[in-house]
């Protein structure tokens, strides 16, 4: 085990969960969470039909990459805080892991017009404390997550609500000011964790924190918080689902990744989730590994406003030179699939089927590894005889640092020299939307599964706060537009898919891949249906003793 | 030895510890980047949320005003909450003391244990075999890194023995068993440090002239060894200790990581990432008193140990020395 080099990965996954805390965008590969055991797509196939019988597990002790500093993730919102949060507090819509929307504290919901929901709630749910849930809990959570007082981290998923009222005891009206294609992720886990009204209005600014916990209706509560040590979870026996198998959890920190194997092999923990996938080379001997993508992408973003990288040419000799097979092989240990558009596959979830949107990516242009036609590339552009340019990476994602060097390695064989160097997280996080650096590396992990998060954000020329590539398209553009004011999911759809593809063979931004991550599981336990949303729900109900 | 000598190491650790309170504010601020943006999040972080953030913190006041804010408030005891939990500094302080205290203790207790017997055999046998070895043992463990010694200690008594349980503080009564791996894996380099000392030591107090003579005059090895040799070598080793405290906190920001164990170490690294202000302030400030403390502890003891150390006033029977 070479320890200098665990050592460092430690520390660095550390600031990665760090990162996802102020920013649920950000993205951290090492912690993210939705990743998933025996994943049906890479994973052990013959493990996926192993249903264990509803066997009572008693306690399960989980390895996390890790800590997390608050329970709340209107606080700190990594993906980690979720893998916690959303075993105790459910929202008004779930996620099933594949990614589409599903009733949770709200039955149902109409949509009488385009900028009106009304949900009706489930009746004969109790808090964990016992309160009875009401709507006067949906609008007093969705209020304290708008007051900017309270500065959430979940503030921008209702900046458009105009209003949120309870219009019955189980009946929550939200409008919105203008309407929004994507609103409904915004009442899903990802963005709404629901708590008492009571709780939330005694503890304000506390709520989160060792002494205060958190208090939801959810499958768990949290019997015990110590930030750097572990989380202890007990099923929730006033939860109205089915009562979980695994009727006690702990949720270890361990942040060395040496420990957290010698852990997983001495059996003192019974599984290790959201490991980075380039970690889990010796896992095998002790423990199921599994592999899910986790939505995130890693991407080089051209500000196209700025030379060089306003000459197609340009992007495109840069495209032909990154080597992304390599970097997914060499790097990743073949553990991530190679972009080549923004959004993951995964992202699209109710909107379009899986095989839909693979048949519209195939039909993106393809720039594979080519020195030749790069050079060629180059050679057509005013900067023939190549240039200087700076990339910098976070110091949470050395294998996106790998990534860089390799492609810097290509690039001088064009007379590109490009000068790649290490910043802190922070730094980059201030970097990224400050329009200095004119090549950038975006790592974006989505918290919705909806595309428009991304392909908004980083493709419409109206977001000049997050478009860094300054991609300014009209056609792109009006099918944004479009998308959001559309209600008609395949039609919504739609138009975020020629929007994606547009741009993608536009090369605002270079996607280099889209990362996995994986769970570790003894053999004495499965994960049922595991995917990429498989975490931002209550995963620890779906554990099952092994057949 | 006075009270106005106490009095007067007392005043500098004072000074010394306002200097410091001084220099980790204005550090933290000249740090790149921006708490509030970091609270809101890339995506809040609209011009008004900011402005909100920041005068909640008090972050939009002058580096002076917002020092002596904190000052004011940390004379009272009131260390103020957290930036970003939430919670009250003291009590998360509080909470990780204990831990990190029983680990540098233990650290220390190996450390002394192991290092100083050492260095007295090795300066026994000195230039013969043993002394070799225990030299070389002890270059390895110098030279061993914190955390890399803490992963085999992990793989070879947890994984292999299965004597020890390989992460986490424990609970209760099974917190000794927890700490030993930590503890080890922590004093390895100051053992080695404190053998080294040792050895100096006890090899000069053997070289004077007064162990010389001891020993001419047939005084029996054992009293020579108890009464000339480690009595006089004994000030140097003390100070030795008193300085490896501060090695040994500052090594628990790596064994802690390792081990999963929450200290003060790791909560270190984290209010410093998130520059959480007030949660750095009260720790560097609560590790600096720690080890001025050591080394004021140290500084105390000396003159009882050895009575030529006393300050002049305190001996006033014995005439001045002339030059």
């Amino acid at each position: 085990m070479s320890a200098s080099e665990t050592g460092g990965a430690l520390s660095r996954r550390r600031l990665l969960s760090l990162s996802a805390a102020g920013a649920g965008v950000l993205a951290a590969s090492g912690l993210l969470g939705a990743c998933a055991p025996q994943a049906a797509d890479q994973g052990d196939s013959g493990k996926g039909a192993a249903q264990g019988a509803d066997v009572p597990l008693g306690e399960l002790t989980f390895a996390l990459p890790s800590s997390i500093s608050s329970l709340d993730v209107g606080r700190e919102s990594g993906v980690l805080n979720y893998l916690v949060a959303t075993l105790v507090q459910e929202s008004l819509l779930s996620v099933t892991p594949a990614g589409d929307l599903k009733p949770g504290l709200a039955t149902s919901w109409k949509q009488p017009d385009a900028t009106t929901y009304v949900f009706t709630l489930r009746r004969g749910v109790v808090f964990s404390d016992g309160t009875p849930f009401t709507a006067a809990d949906v609008v007093a959570s969705i209020e304290e997550i708008r007051d900017p007082e309270n500065a959430s981290v979940l503030a921008y998923a209702f900046a458009g609500v105009k209003s949120v009222e309870a219009t019955g005891s189980h009946e929550v009206t939200v409008r919105l000011k203008a309407a929004d294609g994507a609103f409904l992720w915004s009442v899903a886990p990802g963005c709404l964790p629901i708590g008492g009204e009571k709780f939330l209005r005694a503890n304000r600014g506390k709520i989160g924190t060792e002494k205060t916990l958190l208090l939801g209706t959810g499958a768990y509560r949290i019997t015990e918080f110590a930030a750097d040590s572990h989380v202890l979870l007990e099923s929730n026996p006033r939860w109205w689902g089915e009562k979980p198998a695994a009727g006690k959890l702990k949720l270890s920190f361990v942040p060395d990744a040496g420990t957290r194997l010698v852990a997983m092999k001495s059996g003192e923990v019974d599984g290790a989730l959201a490991l980075a996938s380039d970690e889990t080379e010796g896992w095998g001997s002790a423990a199921e590994v599994g592999y899910t993508a986790d939505r995130s992408v890693v991407s080089l973003a051209f500000d196209t406003s700025k030379a060089p990288w306003n000459d197609p040419h340009v992007r495109r000799a840069v495209a032909c030179a990154a080597d992304r097979e390599g970097m997914v092989e060499g790097i990743l240990q073949g553990k991530a699939e190679i972009a080549n558009a923004l959004v993951s596959p995964a992202m699209w979830g109710d909107l379009m089927p899986a095989d839909e949107v693979r048949a519209a990516y195939a039909e993106i242009p393809e720039y594979a590894f080519d020195l030749d036609k790069a050079r060629a590339e180059l050679k057509k552009s005013k900067h023939a005889d190549g240039f200087t340019a700076e990339l910098h990476y976070p110091a949470s994602g050395p294998q996106v640092g790998k990534a860089a060097l390799a492609l810097a390695d290509s690039l001088k064989k064009l007379g590109i020299t490009l000068k790649v160097k290490e910043i802190t997280l922070e730094a980059w996080v201030n970097e990224l939307g400050s329009g200095k650096q004119p090549l950038q590396f975006l790592w974006y992990f989505p918290v919705t599964g909806d595309p428009a998060e991304l392909a908004d954000a980083y493709l419409n020329a109206a977001a000049t706060a997050t478009n860094i590539a300054h991609y300014d398209e009209p056609a792109v553009n009006k099918a944004l537009d479009g998308a959001k004011t559309d209600t008609d999911p395949a039609s919504r759809g739609r138009k975020l898919m020629t929007a994606v593809t547009t741009a993608a063979g536009d090369l605002p931004y270079l996607p280099l891949w889209w990362a996995q991550t994986a769970t570790a599981l003894s053999r004495d336990i499965v994960l049922q249906e595991p995917g990429p949303f498989a975490f931002v729900g209550p995963w620890a109900t779906r554990i099952r003793k092994a057949a | 030895m006075t009270a106005r000598y106490v009095l007067r190491r007392l005043g500098g650790t004072l000074v010394l510890l306002l200097v410091l309170s001084v220099a980790v504010f204005a550090l933290l601020q000249a740090a790149p980047g921006d708490p509030a943006r970091t609270l809101l999040g890339p995506r809040n972080a609209t011009p008004d949320a900011l402005a909100a953030v920041r005068a909640r913190h008090h972050l939009d006041q002058p580096f002076a005003v917002q020092y002596l804010r904190w000052a004011g408030d940390a004379l009272r005891l009131d260390l103020g909450t957290s930036i970003r939990t939430g919670a009250s500094v003291s009590a998360t302080i509080g909470g990780r003391l204990a831990l990190t205290g029983q680990l540098v203790g233990l650290g220390l207790a190996i450390a002394v244990l192991l290092g100083v017997p050492g260095g007295v055999l090795a300066a026994l046998r000195r230039y013969r075999a043993t002394d070799r070895a225990v030299q070389t043992a002890s270059l390895i463990a110098l030279s061993t890194p914190a955390f890399a010694g803490g992963l085999v200690l992990i793989y070879v008594f947890s994984l292999m023995l299965g004597w020890f349980p390989a992460y986490g503080p424990g609970t209760g009564g099974d917190r000794l068993p927890h700490l030993v791996l930590p503890a080890v894996a922590l004093a390895l380099g100051v053992t080695a440090v404190l053998l080294k000392l040792t050895r100096a030591a006890v090899i000069r107090e053997l070289d004077k002239e007064h162990v010389v003579f001891a020993r001419a005059r047939g005084v029996a090895e054992r009293r020579i060894l108890v009464h000339y040799v480690l009595r006089g070598a004994l000030v140097p080793v003390l100070t030795g200790v008193g300085l490896v405290v501060a090695y040994l906190l500052a090594g628990t920001v790596m064994v802690e990581q390792v081990f999963a164990l929450p200290g003060l170490g790791s909560l270190l690294v984290d209010s410093v990432t998130y520059r959480d202000v007030p949660l750095v302030q009260a720790e560097a400030l609560l590790i600096a008193v720690l080890v001025c403390l050591a080394g004021l502890l140290t500084d105390l003891a000396q003159p009882l140990i050895d009575p030529r150390l006393r300050p002049a006033a305190d001996a006033p029977r014995r005439p001045k020395e002339r030059r």
